[in-house]
């Protein structure tokens, strides 16, 4: 007991002080996501009524009813829609359409690949070296950890973690994130990612060596992941000189956007299950 | 008793809101200098009295770094943070005593013991504090050029942040 009452405040400082460092280390695992973030619903609805401020001096119907009409005709455009016409640029190789099967038969010869569900951000951070943005949208409006998040200027980030109404968004300033990018001239695609500091130039990298790169080349997204579709801009090339380290300056100001995308990809599933098989057989190699 | 239970837990609500609704979306470095960051929360570690039990000062400590982390997204940052800075107040707190001793039972505060001792104090203590900070956050001390460069600016603005906030309201307890 005597021990205890000298020395308890001091492992008392160790077991917290450990368990601190052990939740810093661990946060970005599943986990240690959702104990503590912004998304979580209490500071969300702190936040939200924080932001019911700034509506207040603009007309939020407004904005609503533009963000869906922007959202819905964003879905109109080409790199939303799978292209589904089996005969289409095959003059020399006729499909027989007798082997199709009536279930999977094409009714349509466009199909709607991306949906965009309109948000706005509720919390946002540059500062740091993992940054995240909460959004008011969540599992109820049919968003999911995975998805895409872009705005009218670009790519913001990708959905990690939703509650019921809000979600928590990966930011394009996170240490963490890698994104698939492309030069728009010339197709050469490369890793986009931020390493810190300046919250508006992010890094190209792994793009190849013979890749003819030059300052003011626009760097948009390739359409290679199933997050994103083809042709949303990310940014312009400032720094081309050398090639392990080509500088973007991003086309989004990221500590200044408002209001969001969601991208939902419809067939996600489907690719999901290839590189899954594609998984499978490389592990089946390794055993052999 | 409970003027000063009531006292501190004014002052933690209203720090917080001062840190998570107005200083948390200051950026004083614009794009090209994004190293400061201003802690005014410190400040609410720093009024408790002498007289804090150790082990409810750590309790606090942890519960004060948690509310952040929720709010900043930092998940055990500002915890281990503030856990450690209410377990180092005590010796710093001793090294820096005052010539006649404390007075049992009131506040570090600047109205208590004098300017001198203040400003001594909140130097010591946000230097600690915003040192600590960025050396979690970036988890090792390779990186230490970039902690420092995040640390001297963060300091130097929160010191004063903190100097002014206490000629502005000047409180005893």
């Amino acid at each position: 007991m005597q021990f205890l009452i000298r020395y308890g405040s001091f492992f008392l400082f160790l077991l917290l002080e450990t368990y601190s460092l052990v939740l810093v280390a661990q946060y970005n695992t599943k986990a240690g996501e959702i104990y503590q973030s912004s998304a979580n619903l209490f500071a969300g609805t702190v936040y939200t009524h924080f932001n019911t401020f700034n509506k207040y001096l603009s007309n939020q119907n407004d904005i609503d009813s533009l963000q869906k009409e922007n959202g819905e005709l964003r879905q109109q455009l080409e790199t939303s829609k799978y292209d589904n016409a089996v005969t289409r640029g095959m003059v020399t190789f006729p499909v027989d359409t007798s082997t199709i099967r009536p279930d999977t038969a094409p009714q349509k010869d466009v199909l709607l690949q991306f949906r965009y569900i309109g948000a706005e951000i509720v919390n946002n951070s540059v500062a740091r070296d993992n940054n995240y943005l909460t959004i008011n949208r969540g599992k109820l409006h049919g968003i999911k950890a995975g998805m895409g998040v872009i705005s009218s200027d670009g790519v913001v980030g990708v959905v990690k973690n939703t509650t019921d109404h809000f979600s928590q968004v990966m930011s394009i300033l996170n240490k963490q994130m890698l994104l698939s990018g492309m030069i728009k001239r010339n197709r050469y695609f490369g890793t986009i990612l931020w390493r810190g500091g300046n919250p508006k130039i992010v890094n190209l990298d792994n793009i190849q060596k013979h890749a003819d790169i030059r300052k003011g080349d626009t760097i948009e997204t390739s359409g290679y992941s199933e997050i994103f579709p083809g042709g949303i801009r990310i940014g312009t090339i400032t720094d081309p000189k050398r090639f392990d380290e080509i500088s973007v300056e991003l086309s989004n100001d990221i500590g200044k956007i408002r209001y969001v995308y969601v991208i939902e990809n419809f067939y996600i599933k489907e690719l999901k299950a290839l590189q899954e098989i594609q998984q499978s057989q490389q592990r089946l190699n390794i055993r052999n | 008793m409970s003027s000063i239970l009531l006292r501190n837990l004014f002052r933690f609500l209203f720090l917080m809101a001062l840190q998570i609704l107005v200083l948390k979306r200051v950026n004083l470095g614009g794009a090209e200098f994004n190293y400061i960051t201003i802690f005014a929360y410190p400040l609410f570690l720093m009024s408790l009295p002498l007289n804090t039990p150790p082990v409810l000062m750590l309790f606090i400590g942890f519960l004060t770094g948690l509310t952040l982390d929720s709010f900043y997204d930092s998940i055990g940052m500002h915890a281990a943070t503030c856990v450690f800075m209410a377990y180092i107040r005590r010796w710093m707190l001793n090294v820096l005593e005052p010539a006649g001793g404390y007075k049992e039972g009131v506040s570090p505060t600047k109205r208590n013991f004098g300017f001198l001792f203040f400003v001594k104090y909140a130097c010591f203590f946000m230097l600690l504090h915003t040192l600590f900070y960025f050396s979690v956050e970036a988890y090792t001390f390779v990186y230490w050029r970039q902690i420092l460069s995040k640390t001297a600016p963060s300091f130097g603005v929160s010191f004063l942040f903190i100097m002014m906030y206490s000629f502005i309201f000047d409180p005893a307890e």
